[in-house]
């Protein structure tokens, strides 16, 4: 259902990184459990949506600080903070940093169940979507010199003729060029092109 | 005793008359039998005995009355003997005539007399106890006014530092112009009442305590004994200091105890954060574990190896909850459990396991130096485990100060001599400058802004003296700090080892 995603666990405590493996696993997920902040990172694998079950209180690297190295380095795993007693005010700047949700120890296992399956739905459509731009921009890059021209002015919504013209060459070769075009970005019209663009934010060559 | 015996001689010494008391004493003493005019110098068997009624006898025909005291022949009677010459109607000597009495019975009472009172003597001049003899004196309504002292003991000399010759003879009043009237009212009482009285007095002037007993003698006398009773009250006054002293000991300690358990519940409220999240672990994984059981078991797939693992791990989770709790109640509890053999290493381990979370929090790198094979040691471990407490919070508390450095505590335990070892908390924190360092072990002393009592270093450093040890502090600003403690090794122990 979520294809490859992984539910990581980041506790230095052995009893509830366990536990916590064993009921992810119940749920048909993958599980990896971290003994620290720093062994997470060691085993993070961008290429698999998925969500991270995140004590704050932990020697060297807490929560906190792993959650900011995060959002630095971009990476856009939903992060669900799992805290022991009288740790709330830590558990607000959690939030505040973009925290998904937060679990008080000892949690309902089932409540936790259901926010990490919601976490790794938004992840995984994120992760399409993430995918889908990094296809599109791959596809993009193959194209010729010319082509990605000639994909710019259309992209702004010169017709056949101003391209043209702009470029100095005959309408026809940018039909051709315009053909090629959509066939390497797998594009079915120029519309279609024009809000793919807009969505994946590429900037025009020529800028 | 016998009859007193009458004789009457002639110039010859032949017998003119005799009683017969002097026929009963004559056999007894002598196994003589006396006939008239015949000798009664013939009779006594001894030359010596003869030779001395000879004598006796000559004197009184010499016109002389003798008066003899002897003893005759193998008897142990003593006669008394008075030897008179006896005149005719012409004025000459013509016999002598003896009266004999037995004085027997009358010398040993005279001689036991002398004897009880050489005794007595001896006991009035030579007992530690003063001793004085007065007469009574009354004025001319027959009240008594003042008394003269008739006799007094050496003992009473050395007493009231009174030479003997300055007062017997003298009234008091002589010898004390200004003694109080109701003493002599009172000696009154005693010599015409003949009822004994006691008393304590203090004589100002000697500043000693004196122990009297006033007694009545005959004619209006009076007697009074009395002894020096300064050093038994001053030595009954020491005991009652000591025995305040003892109370007071007793209850300084028992406020101690109080202090160090208000100390303990003072820790505990401080940890109760970092406590709750150490108890909040395993109530975690409890309840994973249940409903990861629940989950296992609605999907109706047999899966009993997983199940049991499951249970096994909640078992041991639930054991360790309980662990912390069965720690913190004892930590709780008012009276500690006394002196138990001890193992130092396993009172900071289990001290680092209950501070775990604050550990955790504070981000601090905790190293343990222990030294294996530590000789075992009598205490009390609650009270020992809330020193290590103390020390070890005091460590995290100083740490925080200095935000620069990786947080850094070490705990040491080693044997510094034959005879003590030591335990050392240091931190790498910002260190104390002398000011702080000789405060911090006095009570109601923090450094903390927000809380604590200040009473923590205060009561370690009494629970380690209280066990024979010393805690002290070594800091330098900048260069962190470190509190130690070090406690006597018993021999016994060490010799177990």
């Amino acid at each position: 259902m979520y294809f490859d995603s992984i539910v990581y666990i980041v506790d230095d405590n052995e009893g509830v990184r366990h536990s916590l493996t064993l009921l992810v696993e119940s749920a048909g997920l993958a599980a990896l459990a971290c003994e620290s902040a720093q062994d997470f990172l060691d085993h993070y694998d961008p290429a698999r949506p998925g969500c991270l079950l995140l004590d704050i209180r932990m020697p060297q690297m807490s929560g906190l600080e792993l959650q900011a190295r995060l959002v630095e380095d971009g990476v856009q795993l939903p992060v669900i903070i799992i805290t022991g007693h009288a740790d709330v005010l830590l558990a607000v700047r959690a939030m505040k940093a973009g925290a998904r949700d937060f679990f008080e120890k000892p949690f309902n296992d089932q409540l936790l169940l259901d926010s990490i399956a919601s976490a790794i739905e938004l992840n995984v459509e994120v992760f399409l979507e993430q995918r889908e731009i990094s296809d599109f921009l791959a596809r993009v890059e193959k194209l010729s010199t010319r082509e990605r021209e000639v994909m710019d002015l259309l992209v702004q919504g010169k017709v056949t003729k101003e391209v043209a013209a702009t470029l100095g060459i005959s309408s026809k070769t940018v039909d051709a060029h315009r053909g090629n075009i959509l066939g390497k970005t797998q594009m079915r019209s120029v519309y279609q092109l024009i809000m793919k663009t807009l969505k994946c934010k590429i900037d025009s060559v020529s800028t | 005793m016998q009859g007193t015996t009458v004789f009457c001689l002639d110039t010859q010494y032949r017998y003119l008359f005799c009683n017969d008391a002097h026929r009963d004493a004559s056999r007894k003493s002598w196994g003589a039998v006396i006939h008239m005019g015949s000798s009664m110098l013939a009779i006594i068997p001894s030359l010596e005995e003869r030779k001395l009624v000879q004598a006796l006898l000559d004197e009184a025909l010499a016109g002389k009355t003798v008066v003899a005291e002897n003893r005759f022949g193998e008897t142990d009677n003593i006669w008394e003997s008075v030897c008179s010459p006896m005149f005719n109607d012409e004025g000459k000597i013509s016999g002598v005539s003896v009266t004999s009495a037995d004085v027997t019975e009358q010398r040993r009472l005279e001689d036991a007399l002398l004897e009880r009172e050489h005794k007595y003597q001896y006991l009035f001049d030579n007992m530690t106890d003063g001793f004085v003899i007065c007469k009574i004196i009354c004025n001319e309504q027959g009240v008594p006014c003042n008394y003269r002292i008739l006799e007094a003991n050496k003992a009473y000399e050395a007493l009231a530092g009174i030479a003997f010759n300055d007062i017997v003879g003298k009234t008091v009043l002589e010898v004390v112009p200004d003694m109080e009237e109701s003493w002599i009212k009172l000696y009154g009482e005693v010599a015409l009442t003949h009822e004994s009285r006691s008393f304590e007095v203090y004589n100002h002037s000697t500043r000693r305590y004196y122990e009297s007993t006033a007694f009545s003698l005959h004619n209006g006398q009076f007697a009074r004994v009395f002894k020096d009773i300064t050093n038994q009250k001053l030595s009954e006054a020491a005991l009652k200091t000591s025995e305040e002293l003892q109370r007071f000991g007793e209850h300084a300690r028992e406020r101690e105890k109080e202090m160090a358990h208000v100390d303990r519940l003072n820790t505990m409220g401080e940890m109760a954060t970092g406590l709750a999240h150490e108890l909040n672990q395993p109530l975690a994984a409890i309840t994973t574990y249940a409903g990861v059981a629940l989950r296992i078991l609605n999907a109706e797939s047999a899966q009993p190896e997983k199940l049991r693992e499951i249970i096994t791990e909640t078992r041991q989770q639930a054991l360790r909850a309980g662990e912390i709790i069965r720690h913190l109640r004892r930590l709780v509890r008012k009276q500690t459990g006394g002196h138990v053999e001890t193992d130092i290493n396993h009172l900071i381990r289990s001290v680092v396991k209950l501070l775990a979370a604050d550990l955790r929090l504070q981000a601090v790198d905790l190293r343990l130096k222990l030294s294996e094979n530590l000789p075992r040691l009598m205490l009390d471990d609650v009270q020992i485990e809330q020193v290590i407490i103390n020390l070890l919070r005091n460590a995290l508390e100083v740490t925080v100060m200095d935000v620069a450095n990786k947080r850094e505590v070490t705990i040491r335990s080693y044997l510094s001599s034959k005879r003590f070892l030591r335990v050392e908390v240091t931190d790498n924190g910002s260190g104390m400058d002398s000011e702080v360092s000789s405060r911090i072990f006095d009570a109601f002393y923090s450094t903390k802004v927000e809380q604590g009592m200040g009473l923590g270093l205060s009561i370690s450093r009494s629970i380690i003296e209280a066990h024979g040890g010393n805690l002290w502090a070594n800091s330098e600003p900048g260069q962190g700090s470190t509190l130690s403690f070090s406690l006597p090794v018993l021999k016994r122990l060490l010799a177990c080892d």
